[in-house]
């Protein structure tokens, strides 16, 4: 459904978890997140009869649900791995059957004070991970941005009991966790460190100069826009974006008796994208023969300072080469190589371990 | 221009009133910048004696008002609520100017509530005079009318002679009011002098920093009708000459402008289009001050929307989405445009 209107919501914090586990653990709350969208979708489908100008019934099909999470790499747990519960490192299929829990605390809008305690959760059941992207470039913070799908969405209040203590979902959900947010204990809830102010990145943001050339594994041509000096990987390989992305297209099956999907399936093959962003020092030293094949498989990895490993295999092949800039108007000339796999992209990286020191741990 | 404008314009030019007691002329020049450096010597020394005769402090005189059924909180929330009343009926008063019959209807109701509010206002202050700043502001206003007053031929009057609160009663009743100055500023002879001035760049014959009180008023008010003439939607002469209704065009064209600040700022809040586009949008807030700049972001259509939600979860413990009335709301709309597009495609 396309509503024009947007909300925005000052928001606490956000959590991925087991689908239907109760209560948040620290460990389940993703850090440096920078903002989150969220949408809905409702088809309805409308019967008409003969004889009759209204409507004889306005039918309700299943609402999709939509929730769009970016954060900063910073050597706490990625979005894709917590949404994956670890299955992003093994590979793409059992990525894509993952399911996970997603909740957003907000806060309240009117008082002048913080508690710790968010006002409202938004909780996101059994939400499947639909499209990923990073992104790494020269004039920005490293960022890893994920879409998750799925079909139910509630709401709760955190100053009652229901939304703390009881399972008001059983029934309602298929794997309905027996509490919300919050074990219990509102005066250690999990987004008390964040008003403490002791959160901070685990191993500094990743920025441009945190990106690991050396142990990357680039495609040949990337590395041949090469500079001369020595000092860094490829003689300073003038890259300056790289930005890796997938969409797992997530489409719902049905069944007769059932008002829900029972399941969704990622429509293979998956096609698995990487582009970097070079200024030209000689062209885009791409050739091209009308005699014989021209491209060659490559092996892309991409590291970078936090620990994160974007691993997308060894068969990437050159699928376009985009040439633009150098004009009079003084900019610089840059050639973007854009690469495709199928299938493969495991993501390394991130832990929630040893946590920033927070209130919780103190008290 | 009436008469009596003109003569406020030139009291505001020669830069004092003359006041006639039986057969004595007067003239209470506008303080120099000595004299009113000076006053604030006479303010502190007014305070500090007032203070050792443990006169109240204007901070505590709320408690006063209170116990004496002077003042409530509520009084507060009224003036607020006034002032919000106020600010639609002079945009009502814009968008009716055609309709002379509604403006002076519209004028009559926005009397009434700035009589209320002042009422309200004149209660809360009702008790100024017994707290030092009061007393010491008193004083101060004492000693420069004392100061600033002289005959006729410019000698320093005998106040042994006559009586300064007669003259502080008579200024009282000469006060200029922003009506009177809006008045002046947009009409000749003034505009003219003003123009003229403002190519030559001389005006009233002395720097800025000179001009008095009242003249600096003037020039304030005849500054803002250039920023009106000269704006590329500049309202009809009609509107210019009512305050109410351009009251009304200035108070559009603040909503429009925050408005479009609020935009940009939301622009620039994610460069993530997926996030941008999406419905609801949540941004990390550290604090429950960055949350309400984030709150501050939303429309009034937004903050309604999430107070009613706010309202419904609270009441509900916990909701499904989709029972949301906002939801509903659209759900319906959708139900309806669709059905539409099925009888007009059959």
């Amino acid at each position: 459904m396309a509503r024009n209107q947007r909300i925005f919501y000052a928001c606490q914090a956000v959590a991925i978890q087991e689908r239907g586990k109760a209560g948040v653990d620290r460990t389940s709350i993703v850090q440096g997140v920078q903002s989150v969208g969220m949408s809905s979708t409702f088809t309805l489908d409308q019967v008409f009869e003969l004889g009759q100008i209204e409507i004889y019934e306005n039918i309700e099909q299943i609402a999709d649900v939509e929730v769009t999470i970016e954060k900063v790499i910073d050597g706490y747990k990625l979005i894709y791995d917590m949404a994956t519960a670890g299955a992003c490192k093994t590979d793409l299929v059992a990525a894509s059957k993952s399911r996970s829990d997603v909740l957003v605390a907000i806060y309240d809008d009117g008082v002048s004070h913080a508690t710790g305690v968010p006002r409202n959760v938004c909780y996101n059941s059994g939400m499947y991970v639909s499209s990923v992207a990073y992104s790494y470039s020269v004039d920005g913070n490293a960022t890893e941005s994920v879409t998750m799908v799925g079909n139910d969405r509630f709401w709760f209040n955190m100053g009652q009991p229901n939304g703390t203590q009881k399972s008001p979902l059983a029934g309602v959900i298929n794997v309905a966790p027996t509490g919300i947010w919050s074990s219990g204990n509102l005066n250690r809830n999990p987004t008390y460190a964040f008003n403490s102010g002791l959160d901070a990145p685990k191993s500094g943001v990743v920025r441009k100069v945190n990106v690991n050339l050396g142990d990357s594994k680039l495609p040949y041509v990337v590395k041949s826009q090469r500079g001369d000096d020595t000092a860094f990987a490829y003689g300073g390989a003038h890259i300056q974006s790289i930005s890796v992305s997938t969409d797992f297209g997530q489409e719902n099956i049905e069944e007769l008796g059932r008002f829900g999907p029972y399941h969704r399936y990622a429509t293979f093959p998956i096609e698995v994208t990487c582009e970097f962003e070079v200024i030209a020092t000689s062209g885009d030293l791409v050739n091209v023969s009308g005699n014989a094949p021209n491209l060659s498989n490559e092996e892309i990895e991409i590291h970078d300072e936090a620990g994160t490993v974007l691993n997308l295999g060894t068969k990437n092949k050159l699928s376009s080469v985009s040439y633009s800039g150098g004009d009079t108007g003084g900019g610089n000339a840059t050639i973007t190589y854009s690469y495709s796999n199928f299938n493969v992209l495991k993501v390394n990286g991130g832990s929630n371990k040893n946590f920033a020191p927070s209130v919780d741990d103190t008290v | 221009m009436d008469i009596s404008y003109e003569k406020i314009l030139y009291r505001i030019i020669k830069g004092r009133l003359r006041i006639k007691l039986g057969d004595l002329i007067l003239y209470v020049r506008e303080p120099t910048e000595d004299v009113l450096e000076e006053s604030y010597e006479v303010y502190d020394d007014a305070y500090h004696k007032a203070y050792f005769n443990n006169l109240f402090c204007k901070k505590d005189l709320k408690e006063i008002l209170f116990y004496r059924e002077l003042w409530t909180p509520e009084d507060d929330k009224q003036i607020e609520k006034l002032d919000k009343q106020i600010e639609d009926l002079k945009v009502e008063a814009y968008k009716s100017h055609f309709d002379r019959r509604k403006v002076q209807s519209i004028k009559r109701h926005l009397r009434n509530f700035e009589t209320e509010q002042s009422e309200i206002r004149a209660r809360i202050k009702s008790l100024d005079h017994i707290s030092c700043e009061g007393t010491a502001e008193f004083a101060r206003s004492v000693w420069i009318v004392g100061a600033c007053t002289s005959y006729q031929d410019g000698s320093k009057c005998d106040w042994t002679k006559c009586n300064i609160a007669d003259v502080m009663s008579i200024m009282g009743g000469k006060n200029i009011y922003p009506s009177d100055f809006r008045m002046i500023a947009r009409n000749d002879p003034w505009r003219a002098m003003w123009m003229i001035g403002k190519t030559t760049g001389s005006l009233l014959g002395k720097c800025a920093a000179q001009f008095t009180v009242n003249q600096t008023q003037l020039c304030t008010y005849s500054s803002m009708y250039d920023n009106v003439y000269e704006s590329h939607e500049r309202p009809n002469d009609k509107i210019i000459e009512d305050d109410d209704c351009l009251d009304g065009w200035f108070i559009v064209q603040r909503r429009k402008y925050e408005k479009d600040r609020k935009q940009q700022e939301v622009d620039a809040l994610t460069s993530n289009p997926k996030i941008a586009n999406s419905q609801e949008v949540f941004v990390m807030a550290s604090s429950q001050e960055s949350a309400n700049e984030i709150y501050d972001l939303n429309d009034v259509v937004g903050r309604s929307t999430i107070h009613n939600r706010n309202a419904q979860i609270e009441e509900a413990g916990n909701l499904d989405f989709r029972k949301l009335h906002d939801i509903q709301t659209d759900m319906a709309v959708q139900g309806q445009q669709e059905g539409l597009n099925k009888i007009r495609g059959r």
